[in-house]
C-alpha cells in the first residue's frame, strides 16, 4: 500500500472536518443542529411511555426500528449462509477461579438482561440494550466453557421462531395496531392496557431475539 | 484556536476517524480493514454521544446511536463472515498475497 498517499488523505480529509466542527456550537449547547430540527416534534408527540427514547424508537420512528431489527436478521441469515463446517473447537479447560466466577453472575446477568428489556417503555433501557447483555452473556459463557457450552444455553427447538422474534413481534403489533387504529403500528389511545401489552411485547420480541441473533452469529463465526 | 480548545472533544472524534480511515486505506490486512471501519463508526458514535450533552437530554441522539450500532454490528458480522470464507479458500488475509493469487 501507498503509506505517504494514505497518510496525505487522511490529513485532507480532518483538514476540513476539523474546519466545520470549530463552527459547531459548543460543547453542551442546546444550539447544536441535531436539537433544533426534529427534536421539538418529538417533545411534542403524544406518548404514554416514562422513556422518551423508547417512545421514539417504537411509536414515532417504529418503522424505522422495525427495518433495524430486519436488517440484524437479515446478517445473521447472510452469515449462516456463507459458513462452512470446519473442525470442531476443542472445549478450553477453564481455571477453577474463572469457571466458578462465571457460573456466579450467569444467573444475575441474565436477570439484569431481562429487567433491562422489560423496564425500556419506563426508564432507560430497552430491547436492544437487554439484547446485547444477554448476548454478551453467552459470548462470555462460550469464551469461558466452549462453544458447545454456550450452545447449550439456547433452546434448541424454538431456535428457528425465537431468532425471528423481533420481526415477528413488529408484524403482530402492526396488525393489531392496525385493527384498532388504522394505522400500521398505531397505539390504541383508548385502550391503554393493550398499548402497554404491545409496546412490552415488541421489546420481548427485539430482546430476546436479537439476543439469540447476536450469540448465533458469534457461534456461527466460532465454529467456520 | 480557541474555538478549537473549547469543542476539544470534537477535535479527538475527528481523531479518532482519520485513525480509522488510515487503518481502512494503508493496513494489507483485511480484519484489520474491519477493525478500521469499526473504529470509523465509534468516532461517528463518539461525535453523536458528545453532541447529546444537554440538559434535559434529548432523546434524538439516543435513537440514532442505538440503530447505527445495531447497523455496525450487522456490517461486521456478515463481513467477518466474508473473510472466513476468503480465508478458507485462499489461505490468507493478506491484500498484497491476494492480489497475487487473483
Amino acid at each position: 500500500m501507498n503509506r505517504p498517499l494514505a497518510a496525505a488523505f487522511a490529513t485532507g480529509l480532518a483538514i476540513p472536518m476539523v474546519a466545520a466542527m470549530a463552527a459547531l456550537p459548543r460543547h453542551g449547547s442546546p444550539d447544536q443542529p441535531i436539537h433544533t430540527h426534529v427534536a421539538a416534534q418529538y417533545h411534542a408527540w403524544p406518548h404514554e411511555l416514562g422513556n422518551l427514547v423508547t417512545a421514539v424508537l417504537l411509536d414515532y420512528r417504529g418503522m424505522d426500528t422495525f427495518g433495524e431489527v430486519v436488517v440484524i436478521f437479515a446478517a445473521l441469515m447472510v452469515v449462516l449462509v456463507l459458513r462452512h463446517r470446519g473442525e470442531p473447537v476443542p472445549n478450553p479447560e477453564p481455571s477453577p477461579i474463572v469457571a466458578f466466577i462465571v457460573r456466579l453472575v450467569t444467573p444475575f446477568i441474565a436477570l439484569f438482561g431481562f429487567h433491562v428489556i422489560l423496564i425500556g417503555h419506563d426508564a432507560p433501557g430497552g430491547g436492544l440494550q437487554g439484547a446485547a447483555i444477554l448476548g454478551g452473556l453467552v459470548l462470555l459463557n462460550g469464551v469461558v466453557f466452549g462453544p458447545d457450552h454456550a450452545r447449550s444455553l439456547l433452546p434448541e427447538r424454538a431456535l428457528p421462531w425465537l431468532q425471528g422474534a423481533g420481526p415477528l413481534a413488529f408484524l403482530v403489533a402492526g396488525v393489531i395496531g392496525a385493527a384498532t387504529t388504522g394505522f400500521a403500528l398505531g397505539y390504541p389511545a383508548h385502550l391503554p392496557v393493550l398499548q402497554e401489552a404491545m409496546v412490552i411485547g415488541i421489546e420481548l420480541g427485539i430482546g430476546i431475539g436479537g439476543a439469540i441473533i447476536f450469540s448465533r452469529i458469534y457461534l456461527t463465526l466460532e465454529g467456520s | 484556536v480557541t474555538v478549537l480548545a473549547g469543542n476539544l472533544d470534537y477535535v479527538a472524534t475527528v481523531l479518532l476517524f482519520v485513525i480509522g480511515v488510515w487503518t481502512l486505506i494503508a493496513d494489507p490486512n483485511l480484519i484489520k480493514k474491519v477493525m478500521g471501519l469499526n473504529i470509523m463508526e465509534t468516532a461517528v458514535f463518539a461525535f453523536i454521544v458528545t453532541t447529546g450533552v444537554l440538559d434535559p437530554p434529548s432523546p434524538i441522539p439516543h435513537a440514532l446511536v442505538l440503530t447505527g450500532i445495531v447497523v455496525a454490528v450487522s456490517t461486521t458480522a456478515v463481513a467477518l463472515a466474508l473473510l472466513l470464507r476468503v480465508h478458507r479458500e485462499f489461505g490468507t488475509l493478506d491484500v498484497n498475497e491476494l492480489r497475487d493469487l487473483w
